[in-house]
């Protein structure tokens, strides 16, 4: 590339001047204030136009561009030519007009034929900036101004290697110095880092978001769990609240059975005793009979045996011994007699003193206590009576009053139709008005309907017409005529006063004839006029009627239709208002009916209870349960009197005494008995005593030893018999089987009605009982589990704060988030991605390129003492060179002036790699300034080195040194041009 | 004499509400506990106290409400029985009723729910008027219910609560008892108060849905303001009815198209739809410049504070211009480019996204 000259207008000092550059070396040079740096400017901006970007080389405004003071044009305009396309050596040369002041910005083509016109290349702005980068390689003022430009101040800038360093990388990092791997940095700690953490760092958001997740899931668990906890909760305690009735229930039950069944065990124990006791009289009997029978064979044998009257002195002391021995036994059975009859009364009189205190209680219940004893139950039952009928009553008036309620909301229903139609009355009336009127009009058309047929039929019955008149007439009037003739003109007299009387007798009838048809005549006419007007007449009633009806519709102001069907609901419902009416007073009659009866049974009741002197049946019914407690007391006080006199039986309490004082007298008729028998033995001994003097001993002995053995028979069956009987006679005994039979025949029915069907095994009441005692223990358990799952469902509801749903909310906004997360974490890695994947291109591209070229500048530029610079190493942080000898060294340690030697060299190598294949001009403004005057001569050589390989290089001076030295350079055959500013 | 009704539907207390944050969700939720507050205020309210109540069903979102909700639903019923405004309610498709679930535990007072699959009614002798309802069926909720209607169950004045999908509603899927216009037309019912939608919609001038009185997410039904119906029923089975705006929050969706916005053209558009609601989401796309780009994240830094609730998604399609003073990051565009014309579609937003990161990260935004 090539800049041929540039035109200037009004930009800055230049008011308008042209300024051409020559191939090879341009050199400007001049003092300051002449306008090096403005030309400097002038070719940045010409190319680049205004800079949005700060740096001091680099225009911003307008108002930096134009001419001070100067208002106007402000304009470039340049000449520049690019090598052509490879294959294609010609340069392409190109005008570039830029309008500073207006902005607008035109590239023309120039042919090879400087007098052929320009033709426009483009004015689009985008465009030719777009043409122009294309064309340089370079596509950005700041980039153009840290390459091919270089300034004095770039060099003094460039102070330590770090900045050489930080300068060649702003190139590519731009102003702000972001490089690829400052963005990657970037990312990994503004994005992925606060995102998600790697190896120790803090927890970044989408590891507290995960550990929340899991929190989440667990509690949600725990949600469910007690969810599902509550519902089973709630299916228990309805399933035990079913239960629960059902056994309880079935213990009842089965109580009532165990009882029942305790009963009948009872009442069957108590009939087996009673038939032991049957059996026990049988055998009892039996024997007694036997003895009686045996005895009184006995006694015959004895009377067969006749008196013994023997005495022997052995027998006689044995006799004595006897009788000693038998007065000893009667003492001793007098002494026993004794002792039973004490006992008898001792315990008589404790009977007697309970006795008093029965009759105690006996009087203080008094007439009442007949009454419990023999009347409560059916007082009783008359009272239950009475309370039924009561409550009955009280139903029948209760159900009467509902079904009057709904009578009367019927009642009422209906009045309110009635009431919502409120014209309804009057038309109730108008109603009968109009049938009324709707009458008398049909009447009204029947007569003049039977008025109109009249004079039809009158009409119908016309007289005869005048033509049939005269057809009757004229041979009337000729059979009058006929009999005048003939007597005229007959000649016999007779004839003639015959036929003279009989034309007389004709024209008579004739002349009454007519004038009766005449007076018919005029009677039909007058009745023809009557009936017309009576027509007329009726015709006007109708109308008039008919008017009434319409006047009547008019009135009530709604259509007849409508009217009518309000009629025939209302009447239908003045029909049920009606009969529901009526059916009210019949309740109303029946509930009063209801009334009188709970009053009657409520007098019943008042009166049962006045005839037992209480207020009311309560009364009665307190007083029937104390005479019940007292019947009880008694008794249980008649219990212990039987207790008291050895009864094995509860007899009524006089009984029960006199049973005792007959035991009494029994015991004292013993007494006496054997105080008889001791008087008889007294007897028997005087008697022995006296009879000593008997002979026949042996006889007697003989005999008296049958009597003895005989007896001792009688006395044993008489033990017997005694045992048997036990004290009683035989009647007795049979009487008291007989009650015994009775009483086990009615005991045996009794059981048969209190316990019909009612059989249960023994196998059964032991399952029954096995099956209240396992309810017994199930029941409080199931109640206890009752209450605990109660408990607990209501703890579980009052403490669920959270529902699931909520938690689901934000289960899925934490994965949600997370899901945004890792996306961002995945996309910043692609990013990180392609970002590395720059920076080893920056590292294999752009770096071997500079540090090619930047050793081959260095090593010129330091006369061959450094071979070569070593970027690769360890860019950006350290640059190192090599010397001649091969030996590395850190750039930092280099002098100052090599320094800025190195810098220079890199710039030039930059310029280099970024244009690419294009030879870009080199702009020098005054760089070498604080050179030494070797490096100086190195620089302007490499700066000539340039020249000769074909590179354009505008260098801008303040001194005139090297401008002395174009004679010496252009006879080198080095192309220089030098112009001096500021003349 | 007139009937006045206020008619509610698909409040669905405690929605997870699974876009917004724990915090916020919470606060939506008592929201939504507010609003059947100021719905009951306005049954009982003055100057015109309303007969009924009508809840159309999916009156709690799921069918295991939270304590905390049952429990203020039962407190709004009591009040309600005090001020003698009688509910009538059926479930929906979300709460539905089924065997010992929390509807038979909750037994809440003064409301006549109807449960049953079939038309049931109630005849209100007071107030000459029939409500009937037919409950939704969880075991089939394609059946049409109301093509079952037995003409029989419905005289004189009447009002139908059915929680089901109008087949003409739109842009919706007909998923709860659908049923088509005729299928109203044929009912004859004075009122027919409809639920499952959450847009509010009248179907014909006797039927109508009053859409979710409080908005439960983002879609776009559930954009904008919110309302019940407030009608009244004569004695002749003429219906009145308008819609009455309910809610105090409202939820915001826009996707803003960046291509034309600058950083701050951006930033005031955004700030103009927090004036409209607490709870906005926003979608980027376009092809905006690179200060766009790497502003759209400080963008919903900066103004969250403003919000409840701001999400701000970003999905760019590219980058307007690029900057040429950073080699670095020209490449950088150039390669993602590259990448995104060879990549296939799933993999645009992720490219897309590793652009916007790149260019954040060379900004230092």
């Amino acid at each position: 590339m090539r800049f041929h000259s540039i035109k200037l207008v009004g930009f800055k000092k230049y008011r308008r001047s042209q300024i051409d550059f020559g191939p090879g070396l341009n050199m400007f040079y001049g003092p300051n204030e002449a306008g090096k740096s403005t030309l400097h400017q002038a070719l940045v901006t010409a190319l680049y136009g205004l800079s949005r970007k700060s740096d001091w080389n680099l225009l911003h405004t307008r108002d930096d561009a134009r001419t001070w003071g100067h208002a106007g044009e402000c304009l470039i305009e340049m000449d520049y030519s690019v090598d052509g396309p490879p294959g294609k050596p010609a340069p392409q040369r190109f005008l570039l007009r830029r309008d500073i002041s207006t902005g607008k910005v035109e590239l023309f083509s120039l042919a090879a034929d400087a007098a052929a016109e320009p033709s426009l290349v483009s004015e689009n702005r985008d465009e030719v900036d777009r043409i122009i980068a294309e064309q340089m390689g370079i596509e950005d003022a700041y980039v153009f101004s840290r390459t091919v430009s270089i300034c004095q101040a770039d060099l003094a800038q460039a102070a330590d290697m770090k900045r050489i360093a930080d300068n060649i990388e702003s190139v590519f990092a731009g102003p702000e110095s972001v490089s690829a791997s400052d963005a990657i940095e970037y990312l990994d700690k503004h994005v992925r880092k606060p995102l998600r953490k790697v190896k120790s760092e803090s927890p970044g958001r989408l590891d507290q978001l995960t550990e929340r997740l899991e929190s989440l899931l667990k509690d949600m668990e725990t949600v469910r769990r007690e969810e599902q906890r509550r519902k089973d909760l709630a299916e228990r305690i309805e399933s035990l609240e079913q239960r629960l009735p059902v056994k309880k229930a079935r213990l009842q039950e089965l109580g009532q059975f165990i009882e029942k069944s305790e009963a009948k065990k009872r009442v069957e124990d108590r009939l087996d005793a009673d038939r032991r006791r049957f059996n026990s009289l049988e055998d009892r009997i039996r024997n007694i009979d036997d003895c009686q029978k045996r005895l009184k064979e006995l006694e015959e044998a004895l009377d067969d045996l006749g008196p013994i009257t023997l005495f022997d002195p052995d027998q006689l002391d044995a006799a004595r011994v006897e009788l000693e021995r038998n007065r000893a036994e009667l003492g001793a059975k007098a002494a026993a007699c004794a002792d039973r009859i004490a006992t008898m009364q001792k315990r008589l009189k404790a009977a007697e003193e309970l006795s008093d205190e029965i009759a105690v209680i006996e009087q203080h219940v008094g007439e009442a206590g007949k009454l419990a004893t023999e009347d409560i139950d059916k007082i009783d039952a008359r009272r239950r009576e009475v309370v039924e009928k009561l409550k009955t009553a009280e139903e029948h008036v209760q159900s009467q009053g509902d079904r009057l309620e709904h009578v009367e909301h019927s009642v009422w229903g209906l009045e309110q139709f009635a009431r919502k139609y409120p014209d309804l009355g009057d038309a109730w009336q108008l109603q009968s008005e109009w049938q009324r009127l709707e009458l008398h009009r049909d009447e009204q058309q029947r007569m003049l309907e039977r008025a109109k047929a009249n004079q039809a039929r009158h009409e119908a019955k016309r007289f005869p017409p005048t033509l049939g008149k005269l057809w009757i007439e004229v041979p009337l009037v000729l059979v009058i005529i006929v009999p005048l003739i003939a007597g005229v003109i007959s000649e016999s007299l007779a004839v003639k006063i015959v036929m003279g009387a009989l034309f007389a007798g004709m024209a008579v009838w004739w002349g009454v004839w007519k004038i009766k048809r005449r007076i018919r005549r005029e009677q039909w006419r007058a009745d023809h006029r009557r009936l017309l007007a009576e027509s007329e007449d009726a015709e006007k009633l109708w109308d008039e009627v008919a008017a009434a009806i319409d006047e009547f519709v008019a009135r009530i102001g709604v259509p007849e239709e409508r009217v009518r069907t309000f009629i025939e609901e209302y009447r239908s419902n003045q029909n049920d208002l009606k009969s529901l009416r009526r059916e009210r007073e019949q309740c109303v009659k029946d509930r009063d009916n209801a009334l009188a009866e709970k009053e009657q049974a409520e007098k019943e009741g008042r009166l049962l209870a006045e005839s037992y002197g209480c207020q009311n049946i309560a009364e009665l019914r307190d007083r029937i349960a104390d005479l019940r407690d007292m019947r009880r007391a008694i008794d249980k006080l008649s219990e212990r009197l039987a207790g008291v006199l050895g009864l094995d039986r509860v007899l009524l309490r006089d009984q029960m005494l006199v049973t005792a004082r007959i035991t009494l007298a029994d015991l004292g008729d013993e007494r006496k008995r054997i105080e008889k028998e001791q008087m008889d033995l007294a007897r028997q001994e005087a008697d022995f005593l006296q009879r000593t003097s008997c002979d026949d001993l042996l006889q007697l002995t003989e005999r008296t030893k049958r009597l003895r053995g005989m007896l001792a028979t009688k006395d044993k069956l008489e033990a017997s018999l005694e045992a048997y009987s036990g004290g009683k006679s035989l009647d007795d005994l049979v009487g008291e089987q007989r009650a015994l039979t009775l009483q086990i025949k009615v005991a045996m029915a009794k059981l048969e009605d209190d316990f019909p069907g009612f059989e249960p095994t023994a196998e059964q009441n032991e399952m029954w009982r096995k099956e209240r005692e396992r309810l017994e223990f199930e029941i409080p358990e199931l109640t206890n589990k009752l209450t605990a799952a109660r408990t607990e469902l209501k703890v579980l509801e009052e403490h669920a704060t959270m529902s699931l749903a909520e938690l689901e909310g934000e289960k899925e906004y934490t994965e949600s988030e997370i899901s945004r997360g890792d996306f961002l974490v995945t996309a910043c890695g692609l990013a990180g991605e392609v970002l590395r994947e720059i920076e080893q291109e920056h590292h294999s591209l752009y770096l071997p390129q500079i540090q090619g070229e930047a050793s081959t500048h260095f090593a010129r530029l330091t006369d061959g003492a450094y071979a070569a610079i070593d970027l690769l190493a360890s860019w950006p942080q350290k640059i190192a060179v090599r010397d001649r000898d091969g030996r590395v060294i850190d750039a930092e340690k280099l002098s100052r002036g090599t320094i800025d030697q190195l810098y220079f060299a890199l710039r030039l190598a930059l310029a280099r790699a970024l244009s690419g294949r294009t030879s870009l001009p080199v702009l020098l403004d005054d760089p070498f300034v604080n050179f030494d005057a070797a490096r100086f001569e190195q620089a302007v050589a490499t700066m000539l080195g340039l020249v000769r390989d074909g590179r354009q290089v505008i260098y801008f001076t303040h001194s005139p040194q090297l401008a002395e030295r174009e004679a010496s350079w252009k006879e080198q055959g080095i192309r220089v041009s030098c112009v001096r500013l500021g003349e | 004499m007139k009937v006045r009704f206020v008619h509610c539907s698909d409040l669905h207390l405690g929605a997870p509400y699974s876009m917004l944050p724990r915090q916020a969700a919470d606060r939506r939720r008592a929201d939504q506990r507010e609003t059947l507050g100021r719905i009951v205020d306005l049954a009982v309210g003055a100057p015109e106290k309303a007969d009924l109540l009508l809840i159309a069903g999916d009156l709690f979102d799921s069918d295991h409400p939270s304590l905390r909700d049952v429990t203020f639903v039962r407190t709004q019923l009591e009040r309600l029985g005090r001020e003698g405004v009688r509910v009538f309610m059926i479930p929906g498709n979300h709460d539905p009723w089924r065997e010992r679930n929390f509807w038979s535990r909750a037994a809440f007072p003064n409301v006549r729910l109807f449960t049953q699959p079939r038309f049931e009614c109630e005849v209100l002798r007071g107030l000459r008027l029939n409500v009937c309802a037919i409950a939704p069926d969880p075991s089939n909720y394609s059946k049409n219910q109301l093509a079952a209607f037995d003409a029989s169950v419905a005289a004189g004045p009447s009002i139908l609560l059915h929680h089901g999908s109008w087949l003409n509603f739109g842009g919706e899927s007909a998923d709860c008892h659908p049923f088509s216009t005729d299928d109203i037309r044929r009912l004859p019912f004075s009122y027919i108060a409809l639920g499952h939608y959450h847009a509010s919609r009248q179907v014909d001038s006797r039927s109508a849905y009053p859409g979710t009185p409080d908005a439960v997410g983002f879609s776009k039904n559930d954009l904008g303001p919110r309302y019940v119906m407030v009608g009244t029923v004569d004695g002749e089975g003429r219906v009145d009815v308008h819609a009455h705006q309910i809610n105090v929050v409202s939820h915001v969706m826009e996707e803003i198209d960046c291509t034309a916005e600058s950083c701050q053209s951006l930033r005031q558009r955004v700030e103009r739809l927090l004036e409209r609601s607490a709870y906005v989401r926003i979608r980027l796309t376009g092809r905006p410049a690179t200060e766009v780009i790497a502003a759209a994240e400080r963008l919903r830094d900066e103004l969250s504070d403003m919000a409840a609730f701001l999400a701000v998604e970003s999905s760019f399609s590219n980058v307007a211009d690029v900057p040429a003073d950073n080699i670095y990051l020209k490449r950088f565009v150039e390669k993602v480019n590259a990448r995104m014309q060879n990549a296939p579609e799933d993999h645009q937003p992720l490219l897309s996204k590793a652009l916007e990161l790149g260019i954040r990260a060379f900004l230092k935004e």
